[in-house]
């Protein structure tokens, strides 16, 4: 009878506790307006992929939380087109918050730079060569650069950054590329806007059709932690389905490296060296020079170098990493959040500009305004 | 497999549904083939180094009492062996030469040289001793059975130690270019741990404490049995083999008292133990320059992480084999509670240090030889405790440290002084607090990556130390934020309790201990999982 009511008294205690948890870290109806706590924030991580969605993107834009905003491609966004009053170059950099840094503090450091800046959270390769692709034709700039980030290697076959990002999802979409008789083939995402996914998301008939769309092109999509189900409203269940989830992408993220280095699974190395080719051939005929960004982050050592350096030589495209100037190893060097600390970021982007130099005076620019 | 994974989630269940519906001899044979499917999950290729442990042992206890050995006897080892060698080395190797189209491997050829070797000289040997007396004989086999198992052991876990050892002293000397050969060689997991097990097998057996077995079966699982297998607790024969060879009755207290301690170690290693391990990997895997601050905390997340680590192994290890009805002894009893090193000695990793103190300290005469050669025996078996840890400098290190605090220890409080004086006026929690720190020492020698790591901490720490809060480490976990103030707790009451442990407490306060328990493993299980620390060992 003892360990029985032992128990007893345990459900009755996990129950407690579900309860008390849900009331406390129960988030605000304004995705905009609510200040939410790591407590808050915590205890809802395990929430599915589609119930944070449906909660961030509200019912306008006014209302929506800023991440639910970010990372659309076609987005108005305020860029030089030229490069500003008295400063001599433009620099347009394609990638995620990283290259984002490095480009501010490019242009923090040297008087005749100005940076036009693209990406979103995260951005993967394809993403990141989409918005190039998006972006030509629009601007002036001498330099193009192609931000790699190592974390995000392993997101190349996914379409949005929802579903390899569990905890933060962003519910934008991109174009994902695919190598077909050895060409680069690009899958367009079913939305594009903001609005248009709003849409979808509230349409009975077009959202499990773009379910299923994502089944069928993502290589991170995973039912569990995607569809919203009964244990969304169980902070017990969240906290198993945030364990599931991790576990999920830990073994997913594995196969595409094993901590020593990529190991090419589901052809991401040949769908980005693909990618690589195909940016610095475009930008050559657009008379502009083309440097690919290899952003070896927190852990990823000079994984990228490994993966891409001899590749990228051979097929003659220009790159730099960011290994020749600090090691990512050194826990020491990065902030809390995973970005590189400011003074690693100007150091980096002081090498970066040195070797862009370097290129603009041996190929002078023939870019037209 | 690990026990915090999913496959042992599914493996436990399923072997403890099947034997449940077994009579004990088939019960015996089950647990035998799950715990080389247990094993197996690492390595198949290291079950035959376990195989050929138990036929040597088996042998050895049965010549050692009996000074013969039956036909029967014997043929139950060697074709125990000669399975194992087509099992678990020919067959995967021939599969994979087959498969591949790759040559079979060198050390698959050396396996079987070895084994046909050592039956021809078991064979030869025997036939020799023949004309020697019988305590000449009975020394013997018991040397042969202490030579395998400490030259397996030695093989694969110092040789390549002692040869890069050799290089630096010759370097050291003066003497370039000098090169040996590296073997490079794979450490099979808990080999530290079986062997001294089937060690106080043999041992046991020539002293006369333990009975020797003719149960085959029942005594590979003495050697095998899975949930001690890889990180112990080391058991001993004579506590062990008589519950094996017996009938086994579980109850449904054992049944409750086998899933708290499941539970309990669960919530120390996955909700605390790798909740840490971010932190003192931060600091201690740095390449960049660490504050004092740093250092301290980063050694007192060690601290806890090894501590949670490895007696929540040796809880789901006591959980899981008591399931079985199988009563393992306790591997842990609260050790940071301790207030002198022959306590805290008492107290962590009981069977270690209690294999240590019975097979090796009391071997070399204990505490009954004068006053030098006791400290020189606690010195020694300390050191070849750090260095059963592991084959690097730092454990030896450990092993010195921990020599040296229990011999200052011994001359502090060998007669009424200042010392024992001043232990007995201050409140004990704040004895218990400064030998915490004293400990923690230790870990620092432990964990570090290198020697010139321990002196750069050092120096830090001692010489150099400041408060200066910008620190780098990286935070805790929440998990473990949560799960140690619990656990701390928890430890409390058992340490005034008799080690036993939400003894008195009513039983709705176990029901909420309980389910904070696990509460902080589901927040823990997000972590990335890491390693148990003592599978290197």
């Amino acid at each position: 009878m003892k360990p029985l009511m032992t128990v007893f008294w345990m459900v009755i205690f996990l129950l407690i506790i579900d309860v008390a948890l849900n009331v406390v870290t129960i988030y605000p109806d304004n995705p905009r307006t609510a200040e939410i706590s790591s407590f808050e924030r915590y205890f809802n991580y395990g929430r599915t992929i589609e119930s944070k969605v449906r909660w961030m993107t509200a019912d306008d834009d006014a209302s929506a939380s800023r991440l639910a905003l970010s990372g659309w491609m076609y987005r108005e966004q305020e860029r030089h087109a030229a490069p500003e009053p008295g400063r001599q170059h433009l620099i347009a950099f394609y990638g995620m918050s990283f290259t984002s840094r490095i480009g501010h503090a490019m242009r923090r450091n040297d008087d005749d730079i100005s940076v036009r800046l693209s990406g979103g959270p995260g951005g993967t390769v394809n993403r990141s060569y989409a918005d190039y692709l998006i972006d030509r034709g629009e601007h002036s700039a001498c330099v193009v650069v192609l931000g790699v980030l190592a974390s995000s290697l392993p997101a190349v076959g996914t379409v949005t950054h929802m579903t390899w990002n569990f905890e933060n999802p962003s519910s934008h979409f991109y174009p994902r590329y695919v190598v077909e008789q050895g060409r680069l083939m690009q899958i367009d995402p079913p939305v594009n806007t903001l609005e248009e996914f709003r849409e979808v998301l509230n349409d009975p008939v077009r959202w499990p059709q773009l379910v299923e769309f994502l089944r069928t092109h993502d290589a991170h999509y995973e039912s569990f932690v995607f569809d919203a189900d009964p244990l969304d409203a169980s902070t017990i269940g969240r906290l198993v389905r945030r364990a599931w989830a991790q576990r999920q992408y830990r073994e997913v993220v594995a196969r595409y490296h094993d901590g020593n280095g990529f190991t090419g699974f589901d052809d991401s190395l040949l769908v980005s060296m693909e990618i690589f080719k195909a940016f610095a051939a475009q930008a050559g005929e657009d008379g502009t020079i083309p440097i690919v960004l290899l952003i070896n982050d927190q852990g990823f050592s000079d994984h990228l170098d490994q993966a891409f350096a001899d590749p990228l030589t051979e097929a003659g495209v220009p790159y730099f990493s960011t290994a020749s100037v600090v090691s990512s190893d050194r826990f020491a060097n990065f902030e809390p959040d995973g970005h590189f600390l400011p003074e690693i970021d100007e150091r980096i982007a002081a090498a970066l500009l040195t070797m862009i130099k370097g290129k603009i005076a041996a190929t002078p620019c023939t870019v037209s305004d | 497999m690990s026990f915090d994974s999913l496959s042992y989630l599914f493996f436990l269940p399923i072997v403890y549904a099947i034997y449940l519906l077994l009579n004990r001899g088939w019960q015996n044979a089950l647990l035998v083939l799950a715990s080389y499917v247990f094993y197996g999950w690492w390595d198949v290729r290291f079950l035959f180094l376990i195989l050929v442990s138990t036929a040597v042992d088996y042998c050895c206890g049965l010549l050692i009492e009996r000074d013969k050995i039956q036909r029967i006897e014997f043929a139950r080892a060697a074709v125990g062996v000669a399975a194992g060698l087509c099992c678990f080395v020919l067959g995967p190797e021939l599969y994979n030469a087959l498969t591949t189209g790759l040559p079979v491997s060198n050390e698959v050829i050396w396996a079987s040289l070895c084994t046909v070797g050592l039956a021809v000289t078991a064979v030869v040997g025997h036939n020799a001793l023949q004309r020697a007396s019988i305590e000449t004989r009975r020394k013997a086999y018991l040397l042969t059975s202490i030579t395998v198992n400490l030259g397996i052991l030695g093989f694969f876990k110092y040789f390549d130690f002692f040869v890069s050892s050799a290089e630096a002293a010759a370097l050291s000397l003066g003497m370039e270019n000098v090169s040996l050969l590296h073997l490079d060689i794979v450490l099979p997991v808990g080999i530290s741990f079986y062997t001294f097990q089937t060690l106080s097998y043999s041992i046991g057996v020539y002293r006369g404490e333990t009975k020797p077995t003719t149960d085959y079966v029942a005594f590979s699982l003495f050697v095998a049995f899975f949930p001690q297998l890889v990180a112990g607790p080391i058991e001993r024969a004579s506590r062990l083999l008589p519950v094996l060879l017996k009938k086994r009755e579980v109850t449904l207290d054992w049944i409750q008292k086998g899933l708290f301690l499941i539970l309990l170690g669960l919530f120390k290693k996955v909700g605390i133990a790798n909740g840490m391990a971010g932190s003192v990997d931060s600091i201690y895997n740095t390449t960049g320059t660490v504050s004092s601050l740093d250092i301290l905390l980063a050694t007192l997340c060690f601290a806890v992480q090894i501590y949670c680590d490895f007696s929540g192994y040796s809880d789901i290890a006591r959980g899981s084999s008591k399931l079985f009805g199988i009563d393992l002894m306790r591997n842990f009893e609260q050790p940071y509670f301790s207030k002198n090193p022959s306590e805290f000695w008492r107290r962590w990793h009981i069977s270690l240090s209690s294999w240590l103190r019975d097979y090796l300290y009391i071997s070399l005469g204990g505490n009954r030889v004068g006053q030098n050669k006791l400290y020189r025996n606690l010195m020694l078996t300390m050191l070849l405790g750090g260095l059963w840890h592991g084959a690097a400098w730092n454990f030896v290190l450990w092993g010195a440290y921990q020599g040296g605090i229990l011999i200052v220890h011994r001359l502090l409080t060998q007669s009424k002084n200042w010392f024992t004086r001043l232990t007995g006026a201050v409140p004990q929690v704040l004895v218990i607090i400064a030998f915490f720190f004293v400990v923690c020492y230790g870990w620092l020698l432990f964990r570090a990556t290198s020697l010139e790591q321990i002196l750069d901490f050092t120096r830090i720490l001692f010489f150099e130390f400041e408060f200066d809060f910008d620190v780098s480490i990286k935070r805790p976990t929440f998990a473990a934020a949560v799960g140690l103030p619990l656990l701390f707790l928890l430890d409390a009451s058992c340490y005034r309790t008799d080690n036993v442990y939400l003894r008195n407490n009513a039983q709705f306060v176990k029901g909420a201990a309980l389910a904070m328990m696990l509460v902080v493993l589901l927040m823990g299980m997000s972590s990335a999982p890491t390693q148990f620390i003592y599978f290197q060992f």
